[in-house]
């Protein structure tokens, strides 16, 4: 990790035309249909949808992570290289330092026979060869203590499950950073923590990204999380963007029905009689999407055209994008609505 | 209507320690009333649902319904109370036996108790008409439905007996935001329509506002403040029912940014642990040297709520007021 006040050239992550089909039981199995992200440099953009909508396809087919025999196209440009046009040997060498992630369940990330202190290590010698193991270890215990591990020099020769679940990604988080990568995915990094630690887990997550000048994708299902940290968000329904633009247009002139959905269902802490309304049907995946829009069967303002036209992501306003064939008229019944 | 006292429930840790999941609660709960239960993961809210449906053994204190223990009765005795009191647990797509088909799912409680045929097959299409399923998904098998689907057929065998409360053990924490609201307003309705008691365990308190009357805010083992729904929500006074309001994010950036939220240093402690005095003092901000001599019990100060803190905060801090100020 680089120390405050240091910035850094870079224009964030740039993603286009990303597709992702998988193989499963003989058959294409699509789950990402042509999305693009830009992630800025320093700031947080929040993925959001709900499960099966494709988010981890999404990241992890930026980042190749995905298994053998499944289909990704489009290109991820981090620092002038399309991650998508590597070799996995070659991408594999960027993986930590333009690019990490940190991922939901830091227990599977970690490897249990090794301690903490080498696993940290072990992320500053795979990037610069020119380290004593010595340096490393004294980097890592820096490291640790960066992301908030009480005595941290002390616990280098603890094993993860000498850990709490929150103190784990903590590690992750130390890792996953050590190299100042340009750009951190983390996919859903506190759905397993309780609320008390996902507070801490996401303040510190974001400090040191902002610090840094990381651009960080956060994977989330939790819109209170989203309105919490995020400079820009991209809704996904089904493989797709739905609505994208800044935290503020998404909260305040969301025009995507599905978007307006999201945010009625969400429970509220701060009214008593607030009753949380639920969208009909069932969410789905990109499997199944053949024609006209994917959230139509869902949707109340569903016209004769939505079954059969697929609605295109566009600008209502400059870097405010939607992508459903009524969207003005929804538009303007949520300005009404809200003067 | 049920009266929980005294509830202790504890594990053997190897050979010498032990561990105390739930530490002597006391708490009732009314006809047609829901109490929710919340704090965070390992506090022993599945421990105290389990012991109240006595699906596991407390190890000591007295569970009381209708006024009768339950905690002594044979397994034989217990079976007509069985009836009336149900679980609904979290993860839907591992309660249903993927073999079965939804109607001999939903039919084998009746079976159990000996019901007639005749009588199981009204009562199996009342139960997918109660919680707004059609009939003919009777045919269909586990896979062939939603998650949200499944949670209703879930909830729709927990009634077949026709209970009068209903353990839910995080029904909703396994479904998307935009199911979850569906299965809240099916819960507020049964409750309605019913009469239902409720025993609501959640981890979060936003998903549980809505439905509940009273609370009861588990730290460790322990009922650390407990009160009526808007004096919790609105005026919690434990330090811990705080940090747990203000941690939980809500969707709303301009408030968010203004928030100015508590974040608890620290992590929760070890729970096979003995700790002398306050179990929360660690992450505390306000503890002083009482503290780590004293446990504190649940007491009555002047506000409504009752409250197992030395220290009690005394500004009213409602959610949201703290951040609109
Ligand atoms: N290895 C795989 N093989 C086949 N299909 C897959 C595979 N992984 C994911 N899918 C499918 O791709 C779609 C998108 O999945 P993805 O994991 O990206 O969803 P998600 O948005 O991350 O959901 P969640 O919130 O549950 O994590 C889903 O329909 C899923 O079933
Ligand atoms: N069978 C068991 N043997 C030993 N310890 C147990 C057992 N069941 C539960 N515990 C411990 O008892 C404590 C309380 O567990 P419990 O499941 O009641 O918590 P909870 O509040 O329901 O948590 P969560 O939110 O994670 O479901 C925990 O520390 C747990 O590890
Ligand atoms: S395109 Fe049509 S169906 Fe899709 S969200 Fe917009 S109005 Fe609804
Ligand atoms: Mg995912
Ligand atoms: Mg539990």
């Amino acid at each position: 990790m680089m120390g405050p006040g240091i910035t850094r050239t870079t224009d964030g992550l740039r993603v286009r035309d990303l597709t992702v089909t998988f193989r499963a039981d003989g058959r294409d199995v699509p789950a990402v249909r042509g999305l693009d992200l830009d992630v800025r440099p320093g700031k947080v953009l929040a993925l959001v949808g709900e499960s099966g909508s494709g988010k981890s396809a999404s990241v992890l087919g930026m980042l190749g992570l995905l298994p053998p025999g499944t289909r990704t196209t489009g290109t991820a440009m981090v620092n002038g290289v399309d991650l998508l046009s590597l070799s996995s040997a070659k991408l594999r060498r960027r993986l930590g330092k333009d690019v990490a992630i940190v991922f939901q369940d830091p227990m599977t990330s970690l490897n249990p026979v090794h301690t903490v202190g080498q696993q940290v290590a072990e992320a500053l010698l795979v990037h610069d060869q020119g380290l004593s193991s010595r340096q490393a270890r004294a980097r890592a215990g820096e490291l640790l203590a960066r992301v908030g591990i009480p005595a941290a020099v002390r616990r280098l020769d603890d094993y993860p499950h000498q850990f709490s679940g929150g103190m784990r990604q903590r590690v992750m988080i130390a890792i996953a950073l050590a190299n100042s990568p340009s750009v951190l995915v983390a996919d859903e990094p506190t759905t397993a923590l309780d609320v008390t630690v996902q507070a801490q887990i996401l303040e510190l997550l974001t400090d040191l990204c902002r610090e840094q000048q990381t651009g960080l994708v956060l994977v989330t299902h939790d819109l209170g999380v989203v309105a919490g940290v995020a400079d820009d968000v991209a809704v996904m329904y089904a493989g797709r963007i739905v609505e994208r633009g800044t935290v503020d247009e998404l909260f305040y002139r969301n025009s995507h029905p599905y978007t307006q959905g999201l945010l009625a269902a969400v429970p509220r802490i701060d009214l008593a009689d607030y009753e949380p309304e639920p969208i009909p049907g069932t969410s789905r995946s990109a499997a199944g999407v053949d024609v006209g829009c994917s959230f139509a069967p869902r949707c109340s303002w569903a016209a004769e055209t939505c079954l059969t036209d697929d609605p295109p992501l566009q600008d209502l306003r400059p870097g405010h994008g939607v992508a459903c064939l009524r969207a003005e008229t929804v538009a303007a019944a949520q300005e009404r609505k809200s003067r | 209507m049920i009266e929980v006292s005294n509830l202790v429930k504890t594990y053997p840790v190897n050979h010498r320690k032990e561990l105390t999941a739930v530490g002597g609660v006391s708490f009732s709960i009314r006809e047609g009333e829901t109490l929710a239960l919340v704090g965070e993961s390992g506090s022993g809210k599945s421990t105290v649902g389990r012991c109240l449906l006595r699906l596991i053994e407390p190890t000591s204190g007295d569970v009381r319904y209708r006024g009768k223990s339950i905690t002594g009765l044979s397994r034989r005795q217990l079976r007509p109370l069985r009836q009336e009191l149900q679980i609904v647990f979290q993860d839907p797509y591992s309660a249903i036996d993927p073999r079965m088909t939804i109607e001999a799912f939903l039919a084998e409680p009746m079976q159990v108790h000996g019901w007639a045929r005749p009588d199981i097959a009204v009562r199996v299409t009342e139960l997918l008409v109660t919680v707004d399923l059609g009939p003919e998904l009777a045919g269909r098998y586990p896979h062939e439905l939603s998650g949200g689907q499944r949670q209703r057929v879930v909830i729709a065998r927990a009634l077949a007996l026709r209970p009068r409360l209903l353990v839910l053990d995080e029904p909703v924490a396994a479904l998307d935001v935009s199911i979850q609201a569906g299965i809240m307003r099916l819960l507020s309705r049964l409750q309605r329509d019913q009469g239902l008691s409720y025993l609501f365990i959640a981890h979060d308190l936003a998903v549980v506002r809505q439905l509940s009357h009273r609370v009861a805010v588990m730290h460790r083992g322990l009922i650390v403040e407990t009160g009526a729904a808007k004096d919790v929500y609105t005026f919690p006074r434990h330090p811990y029912t705080r940090a747990l309001l203000s941690a939980i994010p809500m969707p709303d950036p301009r408030l968010e940014r203004q928030r100015k939220r508590i974040v608890l240093s620290g992590d929760p402690p070890d729970p096979a642990d003995r700790i002398e005095g306050c179990a929360f003092r660690s992450r505390c901000w306000k503890s002083e040297e009482d503290c780590s001599k004293e446990e504190p019990t649940l007491t009555a100060y002047d506000t409504p709520t009752l409250v197992a803190c030395h220290h009690p905060e005394t500004e009213p801090a409602g959610i949201g007021a703290e951040s609109r100020s």
